[in-house]
């Protein structure tokens, strides 16, 4: 999966572009703030096999990626608008 | 201490005597209780003190999260960085410490896959003495939880003592520094088609060198001119230093919209002297610290 193809993924399992409050990243995870939390899937997204964990911690959904953090999350960003 | 905010029934926003913020941890705080009642100060356990983008909501969301455990293992880690690494390093990187840590460890227990870190050579070389003191720093998570964390964690938490300079939870500062710092060293291999040797005395002290600018530019601060004939005389006597020092500089504003100054270009301008002289002749290697 590419970058962008990651992206969407990631983005459909959040609840959409639409529930994405906030994105930021740090060195291994993209956080988002969702404005409804049930509507994202953790377990689908701690499925994806570029995904290491997907987890709630601070009030916000974490999804630890394998590696390319910062391209995935401009990625997911571009798509935010 | 009165109570400014109530989040749940141990966790409160207080405020003091002098109007400072502080988040407040300790079981029954906020039970029953109201915006200006008075805080009972014998049931507090634990002070965290917002700052920078850790904002007070943010604060009492993570402190509500992380099991306590977790957060006081990075309390005596980040007690232990101040001794070894320097005042620099304030209680302000203990939230982002312990958000990593306590995700690093849920990783390890659950048996999740490892991460690959981006930059994580360049922050093994660039950053000596964060990266040692953070092999300290598992030594004294396994100690204290109990898990052996892998080695290659020692780079994330190298990188967030690194980011304690810049007083922000926000890693993206120190990453976006460490990819300008690898680039820099490389216009300077290039121009003099010289290996450097990134163990050494002169790299150490430019890396140095170079992690004060970015402060000085994130602060908003300046040398201190010394005067243009002192500017003449380095550009007259090492005019390819000279113009080296410019391609860095002219790299630093492309990056990040900096006007570096003449001033910094001259000690640019001597560092660059200093990194490929030994270069030149490796036999003068051996400087004694």
């Amino acid at each position: 999966m590419n970058d962008d193809e990651l992206a969407e993924q990631i983005l459909g399992l959040v609840g959409g572009a639409g529930n994405v409050a906030l994105l930021t990243h740090c060195y291994s995870r993209l956080r988002f703030s969702l404005h409804d939390d049930g509507a994202a899937d953790e377990a689908g997204l701690g499925a994806l096999p570029e995904v290491v964990m997907a987890l709630r911690q601070g009030g916000k959904l974490h999804v630890a990626l394998r590696s390319r953090v910062v391209p995935v999350h401009d990625a997911v960003a571009a798509r935010l608008g | 201490m009165r109570i400014k905010k109530v989040f749940n029934n141990s966790v409160v926003l207080g405020v003091d005597d002098r109007g400072t913020e502080l988040v407040l941890l300790g079981r029954g705080l906020g039970f029953q209780a109201s915006p200006g009642d008075r805080i009972d100060e014998s049931l507090i356990e634990k002070t965290f003190v917002p700052g920078g983008t850790t904002t007070a909501e943010r604060l009492a969301a993570f402190v509500d999260e992380i099991p306590l455990e977790d957060i006081d293992v990075c309390e005596e880690i980040v007690r232990a960085a101040k001794v070894a690494l320097g005042p620099h390093v304030t209680d302000h990187v203990l939230v982002p410490l312990a958000d990593h840590v306590s995700f690093a460890l849920r990783r390890a227990r659950e048996g999740a896959g490892e991460i690959e870190y981006p930059l994580r050579w360049e922050v093994q070389y660039l950053y000596p003495a964060e990266v040692a003191f953070s092999r300290e720093a598992l030594r004294i998570i396994e100690a204290r939880r109990g898990i052996r964390l892998p080695d290659l964690e020692a780079v994330p938490l190298a990188l967030h003592f690194v980011n304690a300079q810049f007083g922000s939870s926000d890693l993206s500062a120190t990453m976006r520094m460490t990819e300008v710092l690898t680039e820099t060293l490389a216009i300077i291999r290039a121009e003099y088609g010289v290996d450097i040797d990134e163990d050494s005395v002169p790299v150490a002290r430019f890396v140095t060198h170079l992690r004060y600018l970015f402060l000085r530019q994130a602060q908003g601060r300046q040398f201190v001119e010394t005067g243009s004939d002192l500017h003449d005389v380095v550009r007259a006597a090492k005019p390819r230093e000279w113009a080296c020092a410019g391609r860095i500089s002219t790299l630093l504003a492309e990056r990040f919209g900096w006007a570096v100054t003449t001033e910094e270009l001259l000690y640019l301008a001597l560092h660059v002297t200093r990194l490929t002289a030994q270069a030149a002749s490796p036999s003068t290697g051996t400087e004694l610290r």
